[in-house]
């Protein structure tokens, strides 16, 4: 009853001050907040983990009548738990995919790219994608042998150009892994002009670390992302 | 006097905390009871005991001398003591307790209670305090506790265990407060002259004067001001593998977010009249933009890379990394674009990642010429180029310091972790600041050159910004949302 009486009170007092939101209220918000952060459990995982945390302090906090603490940890679990809904959209496909089975390392990957001023790209079925051992540039002869059918293709398609798009796996430091993927793109070029398709059909492209085809951790993961994409411009 | 006191005060409270003294009050020892402590304190003794006789033969001859003395060893008591990176704490005991309301109005804003949080939070980042566990002021009731040194309980505050006590009082007026600030050196139960003045505080203001404050304490006690309140960019993790450009200030609040077109956005730097710099990865190649005055221009028009802008305000040049054929080399060019000139002419391997010196004469720079990826040296001109890490294979992402003796990089060990080592650009001494604790990447100096702000994996596979001493000492996270890469302190 005194509890009642003491939230009454606050809300008596804070009634003639927009700006000052009772706890309860907040805590309402945080909640439903929570309940719409979608799949954020599954693919927003520590984020939804710090806001649930969050939520439970200033459930706490309100029960021991400790109203400040409620009303900033209630706002700072609603904005965890946006942050994570944020994050889990931005990570649905990774997340379904890691939830779907592992990718072969051979698989098409059906990647849209929606870059500003560019259109649309899409990963065509003809190539190959070219993949790269650990901290390395050169060809592989699994690699050469991939890029033997991407060859093929070019040449059996003279109208087509195409990007080398050039990543590396998440390890390393931003900016030299740029420089990695550059070199792995080019090695590509360069090979593939030495078995006859003119260079100026080919402009490589450097991602680095930016854009994996697999957000895991392990070690199939990484070789995943270690490529050289070819897509037609 | 006046300029004595600072040092006096230092040389009594590292005297404070060493243990077994005489004069050690009922204090928590625990931690003093470490050997390594034990050792620090020693160190610490001795640091304020030629800091105590610099000051005193500095007296007879005169005011500029003495500022000297503070300036060449009161920057950093700290940097006298010889201690292991992460080793044991050498810091003065605080007690921030909250601030004392006059009147009756109500707060209705939480202003004394905002105040007395990001002071507290500040002291503790700052490597330089430790506040004192705010339960213990209960041996006080700091509440009834006036704010003129008559009515303050100096013993009890001795018994908390602080050597310095701060004391911020206010009237409320609306939504609005008047605030003062009292300073006082528990251990002589006298006021520290800081000579903060009275501060009209807002919503909108308080953090700003919370850290104001701070950075006051942290140069009256060390003879350069604190960098608490600045800003940090960094980019984060958006939708389909976009990337954000936003910033907020040293304890993560104040997010702001770049109004950029969705792209790969990544590397920000601060550009001129801290405008911003950085990269965007397309199809069409990745290019250099500035973000000035809500308006995006394109910098460079490279077909394959340009990337990693760093900008040096003194002699208004960006440098950064190019490759306009096969392998990257370093370029430098106006703010603008104009006068593009390469650097380096480097055949068959990497040049990337330049960094300026502070006078901006010289650019540390990352090299594979060798085989494996190396920090660099050389002269703004393209002259005196030298290599600088010889030992490691993978040895990135230089970061100068503003004081110019070290560079901060990225280095991968024999197990393929990454950590963040310095070195001195003088002597080649190598110092590893992190281990152990994720892969720790991308270091940052603050524009004070006592802390380094970097990512860190150590809570989770998404990078999270942290913040450590120069030494390595005092990691604190800033923020707890993943995804954040590449911070840049704004200098």
């Amino acid at each position: 009853m005194k509890k009642v009486i003491f939230t009454l009170g606050i809300l008596l007092l804070t009634a003639g001050c927009a700006s000052k939101q009772p706890a309860a209220d907040l805590l309402q918000d945080a909640t439903d907040a929570m309940n719409s952060a979608g799949n954020a459990k599954e693919c927003a995982a520590e984020t939804y983990a710090l806001a649930q945390n969050a939520l439970k302090e200033a459930q706490e906090a309100q029960a021991a009548g400790d109203t400040e603490t409620a009303r900033s940890k209630a706002r700072l679990a609603q904005s965890l738990a946006k942050q994570a809904k944020e994050e889990a959209e931005m990570n649905a496909e990774d997340c379904e995919r890691r939830k779907n089975a592992v990718a072969a390392v051979d698989q098409k990957l059906n990647v849209v790219d929606e870059l500003s001023g560019a259109g649309e790209l899409t990963l065509d079925d003809s190539f190959k994608v070219i993949y790269f051992d650990f901290d390395e540039s050169f060809l592989s002869s699994q690699a050469v042998r991939d890029l033997q059918e991407n060859v093929t293709v070019l040449k059996n398609k003279p109208e087509i150009n195409v990007i080398l798009a050039a990543h590396t796996d998440e390890r390393g430091t931003t900016e030299y892994n740029l420089a990695l993927s550059q070199k792995r793109g080019d090695a590509v070029k360069e090979h593939a002009s030495s078995m006859g398709i003119d260079k100026s059909r080919m402009s490589v492209v450097p991602y680095g670390k930016e854009k994996p085809a697999s957000s895991g951790t392990r070690e199939q993961d990484y070789a995943l992302n270690r490529r050289v994409e070819f897509i037609p411009r | 006097m006046m300029k004595k006191i600072p040092f006096l005060m230092i040389g009594l409270l590292l005297l404070g905390s060493l243990p077994g003294m005489a004069s050690a009050a009922p204090k928590d020892n625990d931690k003093a009871a470490d050997k390594a402590a034990d050792k620090a304190a020693l160190a610490a003794l001795s640091a304020s005991e030629k800091a105590i006789k610099a000051t005193d033969g500095a007296a007879d001859t005169g005011q500029t001398a003495i500022n000297d003395q503070a300036v060449s060893l009161g920057v950093d008591p700290l940097s006298l003591i010889t201690v292991t990176p992460g080793g044991p704490p050498v810091r003065i005991p605080i007690a921030v307790p909250d601030s004392l309301k006059i009147g009756d109005n109500i707060d209705e804003e939480g202003l004394g209670r905002t105040l007395a949080d990001v002071i507290r939070n500040d002291l503790n980042m700052s490597g330089l305090f430790e506040v004192m566990p705010v339960e213990t002021y209960a041996l006080v009731d700091p509440a009834k506790e006036g704010i003129s040194p008559s009515t303050i309980q100096f013993d009890s505050w001795y018994n908390v265990g602080a050597s310095v006590l701060i004391k911020a009082h206010y009237t409320i007026t609306g939504h609005d407060a008047d605030f003062g600030f009292g300073v006082f050196n528990i251990d002589s139960a006298t006021p520290v002259p800081l000579n903060f003045g009275d501060r009209k505080v807002t919503p909108a203001n308080v953090r700003a004067v919370a850290h104001e404050f701070v950075n006051k304490l942290i140069g009256f006690y060390t003879g350069t001001d604190g960098v608490f309140g600045t800003r940090i960019l960094y980019a984060a993790q958006g939708k389909n593998n976009f990337r954000k450009i936003k910033s907020f200030e040293t304890d993560g609040y104040g997010v702001a977010t770049y109004d950029l077109p969705e792209a790969i956005n990544v590397m920000p730097e601060w550009g001129p009249g801290g405008s911003l710099l950085f990269t965007q990865l397309t199809p069409k190649g990745d290019n250099i933009f500035l973000y000035a005055d809500k308006t995006l221009t394109k910098l460079t028009d490279f077909e394959g890379w340009a990337s990693g802008a760093d900008y040096c305000s003194k002699n208004g040049k960006i440098a950064f990394t190019g490759a306009r054929e096969e392998n990257s080399n370093i370029f430098i060019m106006n703010a603008d674009g104009s006068d593009l000139v390469q650097l380096t002419d480097m055949p068959d391997s990497i040049q990337t990642s330049p960094s300026w010196s502070p006078d901006c004469s010289r650019l540390a720079f990352v090299s594979s010429y060798s085989g494996k990826p190396q920090i660099y040296m050389i002269n703004a001109d393209g002259s005196g180029m030298r290599r600088l890490t010889w030992v490691g294979n993978y040895n990135t992402t230089p970061d100068w310091s503003p004081k110019g003796d070290l560079i901060a990089f990225t280095a991968r060990d024999e197990r393929n972790v990454f950590d963040i080592f310095t070195i001195n650009v003088n002597t080649g001494e190598v110092t590893r600041l992190t281990q152990d604790q994720g892969h720790n990447r991308e270091p940052s100096w603050a524009p004070d050159g006592r802390y380094i702000v970097f990512e860190s994996t150590r809570d989770g596979k998404q990078p999270r910004l942290y913040l450590m001493n120069q030494d390595g000492r005092w990691q604190t996270r800033l923020s707890p949302i993943p995804g954040l890469r590449t911070p840049t302190w704004h200098q």
